[in-house]
């Protein structure tokens, strides 16, 4: 899983490359640690080219969610694909993080 | 291999290098000492050539006198027969003269009276008349004086008369005038013995093989050892610096030359007496530097003794010095060989060896603590997967076992213990069923699995739609849970008299509903989040009514995700299509159904590791 984070201006635009698996769920997590530290979180995430979420990674998701809900910001996943899409769909955490 | 010692080695290198070193020294030394020694004894033997030389030159000087003053008597007083005592008397009182004579050359022929002394002192005289042959002394000697008509040397010569003794004599010649003419008139000799010239060659001969001679002309003095004259001769005279020194002969030089190749390389010293002759030395350098060489050789013993101590010495200290390392090597091998606390040398000195061996102490320490410390986690890793041994037998003995005959389930952790469940409850005419699984796998999903068990069972058999059922399950877990896992529920209840299922699918992957005729399909079911995250969700339950002989698979995301080692996915179309195969067969039963779907997943991975616990349901109506 490749990730690249960017600031432009008040928004903060983040991309995932590849699978987010049992594996790399840990350096995942240590990787969008500067998404934890933001003031006034306004996130965008790009999920065009991630092609797999285990339950980890949804797991790691909600909690970056409910750290920018706490923030008072805002945070909205992009472009998923279908696969990782139905996977948000069925543990219904497509109810509780803003997808489009 | 055999192994050569490190002190051996160390010692023959000292030892060769030493050696060089005291070789070319040795080689220095012998070359200059030799060079002085000879250019000394060159000079010195010069010097001893003069001081013959004058020993030499100061009788003849004497004699020369004498004859000259005999001479003058005989221009006064021409009787010849006073002139004969005159010879006689000096012939008597002069020590060094041995004979003399006065020979008139007279138109008769030669006239001559002859005076000498014999071995016992008495002299005799006598006269020489006739029988003169050619070649004779008187002959030759007038032959002599008429040709450089002054006093000269006659080469050594046999005495005349009854003596076997080698002369040489001063001859002098008396002319008188006649008419206008030097006539003439007789020649006054005084001999005088060979031997004693002789002696002064031998006395001086500096080394054993020199050879010292007085050149007369052709003739040689001093020569009485033919046989080491003809060696010397051959070994010389082909030398081309002989012929030099015999060119330097002739002009009266004084000087020196070398000459000769190898054992008879030399030097000729020589230097001219003042009647012409010329004394000179022949020394060979062997001679000289015999005494040196000796002591060459001696150092050279010497060298060598001292080398070969030097090489025990060297080989003992650094043997002993080297010691340590050797117990250190042996040290080390028994380490190595587990005997940790073995024994290590002493060390006195505070040089490397200190070091190494300090080096060494602090290994044998690390080396232990090492060992502790990883039989302390060893020991404990042992404990911990005991107890997680421990762990799984009680995980296991949570799941039922004791299946009805139209429902089977099958549970494997993708480690000791796995974050997946299921369960089952008969009560009245209901059927309960649930299965789920905790997001991540290990202790922590355990955990979380006991936990949401403990919830199920609390509400299993409460009369409660199941929507209110999976709300109470979600509260009981949520407040339990601080770490923001989650678990995905499916959970059912079955009305075994009407077929009737209610169902609530909290997060869960839809199960599989595969009706007696017909394909069969994923069950879609509302997007309920799964439980453990916020406690005041809703959930929304739904209903269903079976055909009698449906079957219904439920299963977890470890059986629609196995992965092979080329991350492919067994995938929703595989499980549909594996359902369509063999979930259909009534025949089936449930168990084979759950062993035939497991089979399914572990074919398709083709031995990779399974990474995430599997479980799978199946229940028949």
């Amino acid at each position: 899983m490749d990730i690249t984070i960017k600031n432009e201006g008040e928004k903060t635009l983040v991309t995932l490359d590849g699978r987010l698996d049992t594996t790399n769920a840990d350096q995942f997590q240590s990787d969008i640690q500067p998404l934890l530290d933001l003031q006034k979180p306004d996130i965008d995430i790009d999920c065009t080219n991630m092609t797999y979420t285990s339950s980890q990674g949804l797991r790691i998701f909600l909690s970056l969610q409910k750290s920018v809900l706490a923030r008072g910001g805002k945070m909205v996943l992009h472009n998923m694909n279908p696969q990782v899409k139905e996977v948000f769909d069925i543990t219904g955490f497509s109810n509780i993080i803003a997808i489009r | 291999m055999k192994r050569t010692s490190f002190s051996r080695r160390l010692s023959i290198r000292v030892i060769v290098l030493v050696g060089i070193i005291f070789i070319v020294q040795l080689a220095v030394v012998a070359y200059t000492t030799n060079k002085l020694i000879a250019e000394e004894t060159e000079r010195s033997t010069q010097h001893m050539l003069h001081g013959t030389i004058g020993e030499i030159e100061l009788p003849l000087g004497e004699v020369e006198i004498a004859t000259s003053t005999v001479a003058s008597l005989v221009t006064s007083m021409p009787d010849p027969a006073t002139v004969a005592t005159i010879i006689r008397r000096t012939v008597e009182i002069d020590s060094l003269i041995c004979g003399g004579s006065v020979i008139y050359p007279t138109p008769d022929g030669i006239k001559a009276t002859m005076s000498y002394e014999d071995s016992t002192g008495t002299v005799h005289s006598y006269p020489l008349t006739g029988g003169w042959t050619e070649g004779s002394w008187p002959q030759r000697c007038l032959s002599i004086i008429s040709q450089c008509r002054s006093p000269f040397w006659a080469p050594p010569y046999m005495a005349e008369g009854k003596r076997s003794q080698r002369v040489t004599a001063f001859c002098f010649p008396v002319f008188r005038v006649v008419d206008g003419d030097s006539v003439l008139q007789s020649v006054v000799t005084a001999e005088l013995p060979v031997d004693w010239m002789d002696e002064k060659c031998k006395d001086l001969r500096p080394y054993p093989n020199s050879l010292t001679t007085i050149a007369c002309g052709d003739d040689i003095i001093g020569i009485d050892d033919s046989v080491l004259l003809l060696q010397i001769k051959a070994a010389v005279m082909q030398d081309t610096n002989m012929q030099k020194v015999v060119d330097d002969m002739k002009r009266g030089e004084d000087t020196m030359r070398r000459i000769g190749s190898g054992a008879n390389a030399g030097y000729v010293v020589y230097g001219p007496l003042h009647n012409g002759w010329t004394l000179s030395v022949y020394c060979q350098y062997k001679d000289i530097l015999t005494r040196a060489s000796q002591l060459h050789i001696f150092l050279l013993i010497l060298g060598a003794i001292v080398l070969l101590l030097l090489y025990f010495t060297c080989r003992y200290t650094i043997h002993r010095m080297s010691t340590p390392i050797t117990q250190l090597s042996d040290a080390a091998l028994r380490m190595a060989k587990g005997d940790l606390n073995t024994q290590l040398p002493e060390i006195k000195s505070s040089d490397e060896m200190k070091h190494l061996h300090d080096s060494f102490v602090y290994m044998q320490n690390s080396i232990t603590e090492y060992i502790d410390e990883l039989k302390t986690t060893t020991a404990a890793n042992e404990r911990m997967e005991s107890e997680l041994g421990v762990a799984r037998n009680i995980q296991m003995g949570m799941l039922r076992t004791d299946f009805p005959s139209n429902l089977s389930a099958l549970l494997v952790p993708a480690k000791e213990v796995g974050g997946d469940l299921y369960d089952f409850v008969r009560s009245d005419k209901y059927l309960y069923f649930t299965i789920g699984d905790v997001s991540g796998k290990g202790v922590p999903a355990s955990l979380m699995m006991a936990i949401t068990r403990a919830g199920l069972r609390f509400v299993a058999g409460v009369d409660q739609t199941m929507d209110r059922l999976m709300e109470r399950v979600n509260v009981s877990v949520t407040d339990t849970n601080s770490n923001e896992m989650f678990v995905t529920l499916f959970m059912g209840r079955i009305n075994l008299e009407n077929l009737h299922m209610e169902y609530c699918n909290a997060g869960h992957n839809p199960i599989i509903v595969v009706p007696p005729a017909g394909d069969p399909y994923f069950l879609k079911s509302k997007p309920n989040l799964a439980i453990g995250l916020f406690e005041d969700f809703t959930y929304q339950a739904e209903e269903l009514d079976l055909a009698a002989g449906t079957r219904l698979i439920l299963y977890t995301d470890g059986v629609n995700e196995a992965e092979r080692a080329d991350k492919s996915l067994f995938g929703n179309d595989r499980l549909l299509e594996w359902a369509r195969l063999h979930a259909t067969r009534r025949s089936a039963s449930d168990k084979e159904v759950v062993d035939s779907l497991y089979a399914a997943v572990q074919q398709f991975i083709q031995g990779n590791t399974q990474n995430d616990d599997i479980t799978i349901m199946s229940i028949t109506v």
